[in-house]
């Protein structure tokens, strides 16, 4: 489980009038957000047509990030915040930290990198790992390597739950706190002032029972446990209230080659034992990692790529920000904006950088930089 | 007024005409023809950019001078922040969209859906308005002579920019006098000059071009998409035997207080005691030749501008001082960046003794110093030395000075309704009564297809428009022509196109721009079903996905019923949006009311489930599995691409195919004079190319 720093839950817990909250959700934004490029640049650098399993599990994944997101932003509204997303500080740099300096805990860089399966292990699941991961069988290993890496693996659970300190909370502990708080501020006297407004529900994008609009604190719940459970899963299963994997165990899925299925005869009835997911590394485009626009020469074809993707991309957190301060029905024109930069990075990850440092051919990835100009 | 006055702000920078080129051959709309190879790169495929997105953009767009209503101009930060600040697109909505109308008329393009700015990057925008959709005009194809770049056309777009909104001009005298000027029609008038674009497939720079920007305020009763004023124009309608472009020019008035400067329409002087001042304004920047697409101007020698006291014409040499008035000093045009900072534009303060003559004679442009060196004699006739003699008229205003526009050149539209152009004519500027004449130009078969094209103007019965229009002394007429269904005449592809001319009744020798027209797509009527069914819809997507290989085969693709249901509520908020939003689709804007209804509500129909229907057809009948769909090899972007067959084919690709800066159709046209130059332009470079071993 990604962690944060103790006080930042301590911080929730001392505030006292529900604009001191506000910090705290606009957190929570940014952090759903860090994590759509990093997963992006793994769906961009599968090739076109193929890795299909793999391809929908990452795109699945980061569809709910948006979600999330999205969540985020109306509970903001609703108790009378205003989501900042057409910010330069909204964006991460990578590699780096993710907001709040969360997974600190165990040096957790993150990084816009190919879908490999190290990536998946050491960036996509270390970002999605609950508290208490179940210790899920995998079966018929297809290689050794898988093996290993599921040795890793347990070796960092078991060393991450030592780790368990006085210091470090859990992201569900974080949104576990800042509902707490809103029932309590709630019953002193109604929090949820914002504007309905404001609220993004749009059946077009996202299922009615899944994004709503937040009034009161039983959704304020339910929105909060739609984040936690699609993100871990619970304690005592892998998957969320609609059947689906959470997300770790869904990159798990393509970690390990198999479906995640029912199985009683493992201790927590599932194992990673169904059909095959294949991850075929011939078919994974090597990005260029955690490159800048200027990572690129002036001039060149990459160059001008870096730049149209950056400031589509920041022309998108512009249009998302419209959305959530008061103009809702602008979801749509982010939504062209999103299919704009798709069309962009899909050809721009067909320029052939050449060689590397290592001496491996790279081609171009766009950098998800904020930008306020089209140079 | 437009923004071809003493108040306007320059820009310079690039721009991006992404545009796709599968549809630039007319018989690609034809599904049962349609061959996989035509969405591939190359000569006869589908051309030079098949995956090309459509997309208009405005890239490091610098304002680099402005102008104030006093003449004085700056280039100085320190004198007006709004120097070195940017002019972009939209930051919060996709790329806008540049639009053919149609693969047998590629020479009115259209932008659609740009959003302009202005930026310091800090501040988002300190005004921004919308862009009326406007065709390029005054298109000329020798423009570059000495490039070495692919295209050596260049062309200008004008329109307005509407729903302005402005943020903080106090830091700006600039900004301040300008939005006092257009707060009352709230638009701003717009230009640019496009040029210098590349076409070549391997260049870092492909598909980018440069653009020569300029802002001013649009007054009442002034045309959006052309200068009412003076207008330059070569005698045989095209280009004059140096290059030399239509252009046009202006003569605005200013009222001594700067607020009070009212333009030159219903102008109330604040202190009558002082006198209104003039200015003649020219815009050079589609006008002379340039010898490389970094905008600078080939040497033709000392030009001037001048009032001919007697009808000289165009070529005339020798001209005799008694027989013109000079106006302004010689033009700066060779100066170090000249068209970058200045826009090419032109202002000469004019004294009230000027006036009159000015506003009854014909202006020319003089060339007063002898041929430089190096320069080809202009007319090579009998008698004349290599060196031509001084005072030669190189280009001169219309005959009598009389100038008859459209404002409305494009038009889409359903079959019976109603679409009207409003036009404009003056003479030396100023507003007059006139006849002009229309006509439904001849069957024709367009810009491309070459002789398997269909025919276009025809049946004549499908258009219904008077032949004569009387415009009154305030030299402005609205024309309402009246469109039926054209039934089909074109078989694979919707509709039929209709070019009507007009020329001024009286005028036997006055020099008209070659797409200075009202050209109509007018659809075919389409029945739309009770409950459509993937049949109704399916002939018109495919369509579609054969011709934009950007959509079908890297996000969804139109043929495929799997893949459009897949997309289903993407395409319903793109088939529902307003034509003007830059997502709209199509992208091309060529789908008939009756065919939108359709696909809209097979895509909206739901059960009494709330399930959405999405019929397949009358059995239902599963369409047949479809391969997945492959890697599309011409969306890669790989600099091995052959550039250029052959010189044959490098003809063809420049001369055939379209973009914001489109090539005639050699096949179809190739006796007009645009076409026979591009095609020598094009062997040229390619000559060029060859020497270099490309």
């Amino acid at each position: 489980m990604l962690k944060l720093r103790k006080s930042i839950i301590e911080g929730i817990r001392n505030v006292a009038q529900i604009e001191e909250l506000h910090g705290f959700i606009q957190n929570a934004i940014e952090l759903e957000h860090a994590t759509i490029p990093v997963y992006l640049t793994g769906l961009f650098s599968i090739k076109h047509g193929t890795n299909i399993d793999a391809r929908n599990i990452v795109l699945s994944v980061v569809v709910e990030e948006m979600l999330h997101m999205s969540i985020a932003s109306n509970l903001l509204n609703a108790v009378g915040g205003k989501p900042a997303i057409n910010q330069p500080n909204f964006v991460p740099t990578f590699p780096g930290p993710l907001p709040m300096d969360v997974g600190e805990d165990r040096n957790l860089v993150a990084t816009l990198a190919p879908l490999t399966k190290k990536q998946i292990h050491d960036v996509f699941m270390a970002i999605e790992e609950p508290e208490h991961p179940l210790a899920i069988p995998v079966k018929l290993f297809s290689s050794p390597e898988q093996a290993a890496l599921l040795d890793n693996d347990s070796s960092t659970n078991s060393e991450m739950l030592s780790n368990s300190t006085q210091e470090f909370s859990t992201i569900g502990q974080f949104y576990h706190e800042i509902f707490l708080k809103l029932e309590a501020l709630n019953k002193e006297q109604n929090i949820f002032t914002g504007d309905p407004k404001k609220q993004l529900v749009n059946t077009q994008w996202f299922p009615q029972d899944e994004l709503f609009a937040i009034t009161n604190i039983e959704q304020a719940k339910r929105a909060i446990d739609i984040i936690v459970d699609q993100g871990e899963g619970t304690s005592i299963s892998p998957v969320d209230a609609q059947n689906k994997p959470a997300h770790y165990y869904r990159f798990g899925e393509i970690l390990y080659g198999k479906r995640l299925v029912v199985d009683k005869s493992a201790k927590e009835g599932w194992a990673y034992a169904g059909e095959p997911v294949e991850l075929d590394a011939s078919n994974i485009l090597n990005l260029k990692q955690n490159a800048k626009a200027t990572d690129y020469p002036e001039g060149s074809v990459a160059r001008r790529y870096a730049d149209q993707t950056n400031f589509t991309y920041s022309s998108l957190l512009n249009a998302l920000h419209e959305t959530f301060n008061g103009n809702p029905a602008n979801i749509d024109a982010a939504m062209g904006l999103m299919y704009e930069l798709r069309l962009q990075v899909q050809k721009m990850v067909t320029i052939n950088l050449g060689p590397n440092e290592q001496g491996i051919d790279e081609v171009a990835a766009p950098p998800f930089q904020f930008v306020t100009v089209n140079v | 007024m437009s923004y071809l006055n003493n108040v306007h702000m320059v820009f310079s920078g690039r721009f991006q005409s992404d545009v796709s080129t599968v549809n630039n051959e007319v018989t690609h709309f034809d599904n049962e023809t349609f061959e996989p190879r035509f969405q591939e790169y190359g000569n006869e495929n589908g051309w030079w950019n098949p995956c090309g997105s459509g997309a208009f953009r405005l890239i490091d767009c610098r304002v680099t001078q402005v102008g104030y209503a006093n003449g004085a101009t700056t280039s100085d930060k320190k004198e007006d922040p709004v120097i070195g600040m940017l002019i972009g697109g939209s930051n919060e909505q996709t790329s806008a969209k540049m639009v053919d109308l149609d693969p047998q008329m590629q020479l009115v393009s259209e932008i659609w859906g740009l959003t302009m700015r202005l930026t310091d990057g800090k501040t988002p925008h300190f005004f921004e308005g919308k862009f009326l959709p406007a065709p390029f005009r005054d298109i000329s194809f020798t423009r570059i002579e000495n490039s070495a770049g692919d295209i050596g056309a260049s062309a200008i777009y004008q329109s307005v920019l509407e729903d302005l909104t402005w943020v903080d001009t106090d830091s700006s005298p600039f900004l301040q006098e300008l939005k006092a000027l257009s707060e009352k029609v709230g638009k701003l008038s717009v230009r640019m000059m496009v040029y210098g674009y590349n076409m070549t497939h391997s260049d870092p720079e492909f598909t980018l071009g440069q653009v020569s920007g300029v802002i001013g305020p649009a007054l009442e009763n002034e045309p959006d998409t052309f200068i009412s004023g003076r207008r330059f124009a070569p005698a045989n309608g095209n280009v004059i035997a140096q290059s030399i472009n239509f252009f046009n020019a202006k003569v605005n008035t200013y009222y001594p207080s700067v607020k009070a400067m009212k333009g030159d329409v219903g102008g109330q002087e604040d202190n009558a005691s002082e006198l209104p001042s003039h200015s003649l304004n020219v815009d050079f920047s589609n006008a002379l030749p340039l010898i490389n697409s970094q905008g600078v101007f080939a040497n033709l020698g000392q030009l001037q501008l001048v009032v001919l006291t007697q009808d000289f014409g165009e070529e005339t040499m020798v001209l005799s001082p008694k027989f013109f008035v000079p106006v302004g000093d010689p033009i700066a045009y060779l100066q170090h960046d000249w068209l970058k900072q200045t826009g090419g534009l032109v202002s000469i303060p004019i004294s009230e003794g000027l006036l009159p003559t000015l506003n009854s004679g014909p202006l020319a442009l003089l060339r007063v110093s002898p041929t430089p060196e190096g320069i080809a004699p202009l007319i090579p006739q009998e008698g004349a030395s290599a060196s031509l003699p001084n005072n030669t008229i190189l280009i001169r205003e219309t005959q009598e000075g009389v100038l008859v526009r459209s404002d409305n050149v494009v038009h889409r539209l359903n079959p019976a309704t109603q679409s009207q152009a409003t036009f404009y004519a003056s003479q030396y500027g100023i507003p007059t009564s006139l006849d002009i004449e229309i006509t439904l130009q001849p069957r024709s078969q367009g810009t491309s297809g070459g002789p398997r094209a269909p025919f276009i103007n025809h049946p004549a019965s499908a258009i219904q428009f008077t032949k004569s229009l009387s415009i009154p002394a305030t030299g402005n007429a609205v024309f309402t022509f009246e469109v039926t269904d054209p039934k089909n005449p074109r078989g694979y592809i919707d509709g039929q196109l209709f070019f009507l001319s007009y020329t001024p009744v009286g005028y036997a020798d006055y020099a008209q721009y070659q797409y200075d027209f009202i050209a109509s797509l007018v659809f075919d009527t389409f029945e739309v079903p009770d409950s459509p069914t993937w049949a109704d819809v399916k002939d018109f997507m495919t369509q579609y996905g054969n011709l934009y290989p950007v959509m079908s085969r890297m996000l969804v693709d139109l043929s495929d019923y799997d893949s459009v249901v897949k997309f289903r509520a993407l395409l319903e908020l793109a088939f529902t949006l307003p034509q003007r939003d830059p997502n709209f689709m199509p992208v091309t804007r060529d789908l008939s009311a009756g065919k939108r209804q359709t696909i809209i509500k097979w895509l909206t129909e739901k059960d009494a489930n709330g399930n959405y229907v999405l019929a397949r057809g009358p059995k239902n009948v599963p369409a047949p599995e479809k391969a997945a769909t492959e890697t599309c090899n011409s969306c890669e972007i790989d600099d091995d691409l052959p550039t250029v067959d052959s010189v044959t084919a490098q003809t063809k690709t420049t001369a055939q195919q379209s973009h914001s800066l489109k090539g005639q159709n050699l096949t179809s046209d190739s006796s007009t004079p645009v076409g026979s130059k591009t095609v020598a332009h094009a062997r040229f470079i390619n000559s060029k190319k060859a020497q270099k071993g490309k």
